[in-house]
């Protein structure tokens, strides 16, 4: 994942995007905050939201908890799928 | 299902001009979706496989092309049918041996959902590898243009370039580009659709106010364009 890192922790960009939002703010606004690419923005945000550390209103995504707030619970050492 | 050709019954390849095929993919920068990229252009490209002499000297001709298409508001996203961490090895590899970092996403099409959608297995040539594919996307979704190589064939990525310049000009300014065009270049008006305004493109009063008009006939007539 490019935001969470297997053990739920914010990898670098999780963190860049989470600390963007501490004002509310629209993908738009967060790629010109970050300088991450709009792409990566939109998907980072969305796997943000799955993971309860961000939330839509509206248009606008904003942090759930204090800037560097991690996702509730982990997801094993080897990630979602594993390890293989 | 699958054939033992490795084709898809009844799959149905994209055209010009109609929607690009939908797809959330696992990818080297996390899991991305088409409409990821709305409002900006994508090059979505294909490679036969990672650690393979051609796809890599493709790999870094077109990260050198990827500022030019981020001006150009155009990302890049590459494919293949190998897994993530594949790719990763991959880019690490190039970054390691050549010094060229690679600064777009790469799928991992491991299922060949998006390989299928788009056509890009091309049983006559491999069952198990992905062909040399380009597909333009617009800010819309909308498949603009399609490049299809063979296996043994490294792609003019300055081609990539100069195919998004020309179609980004045509939708700015409603013209079509000459072969060989390039930005500065003069642009194709439209062929005239009747006889009247046949007739009208053959006056002087029409070559008067188009700036750099040329005419060889009614049906071929180029202008200057201010460049985007």
């Amino acid at each position: 994942m490019a935001c969470l890192n297997a053990d739920g922790t914010l990898s670098p960009s999780g963190r860049a995007l989470v600390a963007a939002l501490a004002t509310p703010s629209t993908p738009e606004e967060v790629a010109r905050t970050t300088g991450l690419a709009l792409y990566r923005v939109r998907s980072g945000l969305r796997e943000l939201a799955a993971a309860g550390v961000v939330a839509l209103d509206g248009d606008r995504y904003r942090a759930t908890g204090p800037s560097g707030h991690e996702p509730r619970g982990g997801r094993g050492p080897d990630g979602p799928r594993g390890g293989g | 299902m699958e054939t033992t050709d490795g084709t898809t019954p009844g799959a149905r390849l994209p055209r010009l001009n109609e929607p690009a095929p939908d797809f959330e993919a696992t990818t080297t920068h996390g899991v991305i979706r088409l409409a990821d990229y709305a409002g900006g252009w994508l090059v979505l490209f294909s490679h036969p496989a990672d650690f393979t002499p051609v796809c890599t000297t493709e790999f870094m001709a077109f990260a050198a092309i990827y500022p030019d298409l981020q001006r150009r508001h155009t990302e890049l996203l590459g494919l293949s049918i190998d897994s993530v961490s594949a790719h990763i090895a991959w880019v690490r590899n190039i970054e390691e041996k050549t010094g060229v970092t690679i600064p777009f996403p790469v799928i991992a099409d491991l299922d060949r959902a998006v390989a299928t959608a788009y056509g890009m297995v091309m049983p006559g040539e491999s069952t198990t590898e992905t062909s040399r594919c380009v597909f333009v996307i617009d800010p819309i979704g909308r498949v603009r243009a399609m490049i299809y190589y063979p296996l043994t064939t490294g792609r003019n990525t300055a081609e990539v370039v100069r195919l998004v310049d020309a179609l980004q000009m045509s939708d700015a300014r409603q013209v079509a580009t000459p072969a060989n065009w390039r930005p500065g270049d003069k642009v194709i008006i439209p062929t005239p659709p009747t006889v009247e305004t046949a007739a009208e493109r053959m006056s002087e009063e029409f070559a008067s106010r188009t700036e750099g008009f040329e005419r060889v006939d009614w049906y071929l007539c180029t202008k200057s364009v201010e460049a985007l």
